[in-house]
């Protein structure tokens, strides 16, 4: 190895440490969540608010908790509560699911988490 | 008149370096991998070593024939997983394409075989994730994952390139 390959080296492990910090630092909460049931739109909630949503899915009530800018599922019908034990979300991006009942989660927000994205 | 056409050294070369390329990728993807498209990527040694001693166009030939028939092999032409393989294939000859054409006009020894492994493995993995984001799962979520599969390829084109480097050394000593 050479002094042009050691240089290869250090720029290619700057831009994998700098991958990290822009995939993975400065997350920006989500704002509202779009709620779903079998796949189609039932409700968008703000996440700016302390409440409790009952959601009518494929099997019974579903009831979100919304609490301090994030969400959950508190209580389902399912067997395995799968949607329970994968707990709050907060990120844009983030989502729960509960597929028995066909109820899905989405976080949004107003502001991407990226600037922009240039392929 | 037919015209008979005559297979050259250089391409007599290609072929028997595409063979090998080949047979290594065949025998990798036995392998069980952990991550779809996590593959440790060893025919590159083969890509790495020919663009050395014989130049980025005959890197180009093997490289897009292994493409082709590893695929044809494998039974996934023209499937999601040729496109990536494609996409992967591309994006590391470019990289390491503009690495060679770049230090031919500089002064000085170009990099070994383990800076065009580097950058060649990077440009693998960007170029295949960025197909993937764009045409299978366009999910913001899936970008968390780039970070981590850069490291992969920062490992694996370490470890490819260190084999190539060995192997470039014993073939140059034996010219």
């Amino acid at each position: 190895m050479n002094r042009v390959d050691y240089l290869l080296a250090a720029i290619v492990l700057v831009v994998v440490a700098s991958a990290y910090v822009i995939f993975w630092g400065g997350y920006l909460r989500g704002d509202y969540a779009v709620i779903k049931v079998a796949g189609k739109e039932y409700e968008t909630v703000a996440l700016s608010q302390n409440i409790e949503l009952k959601v009518e899915g494929a099997l019974g009530l579903s009831i979100l908790q919304i609490d301090d800018g994030r969400i959950r599922f508190d209580h389902s019908p399912c067997q395995a509560k799968q949607c329970i034990h994968s707990g709050w979300a907060e990120k844009t991006g983030e989502v729960l699911a509960c597929l028995p009942n066909r109820v899905t989660v989405a976080i949004e927000g107003m502001e991407s988490h990226f600037d922009s994205i240039n392929f | 008149m037919a015209e008979v056409l005559q297979a050259t050294r250089g391409d007599v070369r290609i072929a028997w370096l595409t063979a090998l390329a080949i047979t290594i990728h065949l025998a990798e993807s036995a392998l069980p991998t952990i991550l779809p498209g996590l593959k440790p990527g060893l025919a590159n040694v083969v890509i790495v070593v020919a663009l050395f001693l014989f130049g980025w166009r005959t890197a180009v030939w093997i490289t897009l024939l292994r493409v082709l028939v590893g695929s044809l092999l494998l039974g996934t032409f023209l499937t999601p997983t040729f496109l990536l393989s494609l996409a992967g294939a591309a994006g590391s000859l470019l990289l390491m394409g503009l690495l060679f054409i770049l230090f031919r006009f500089l002064p000085g020894k170009g990099p070994g075989a383990v800076g065009y492994s580097l950058l060649g493995a990077q440009g693998h993995m960007v170029a295949q994730f960025m197909v993937a984001y764009l045409f299978f799962i366009p999910h913001e979520a899936i970008l968390h994952l780039l970070p981590v599969l850069m490291t992969a390829a920062l490992l694996f084109g370490l470890v490819t390139g260190l084999i190539a480097m060995q192997v470039v050394q014993k073939m140059e000593a034996q010219r």
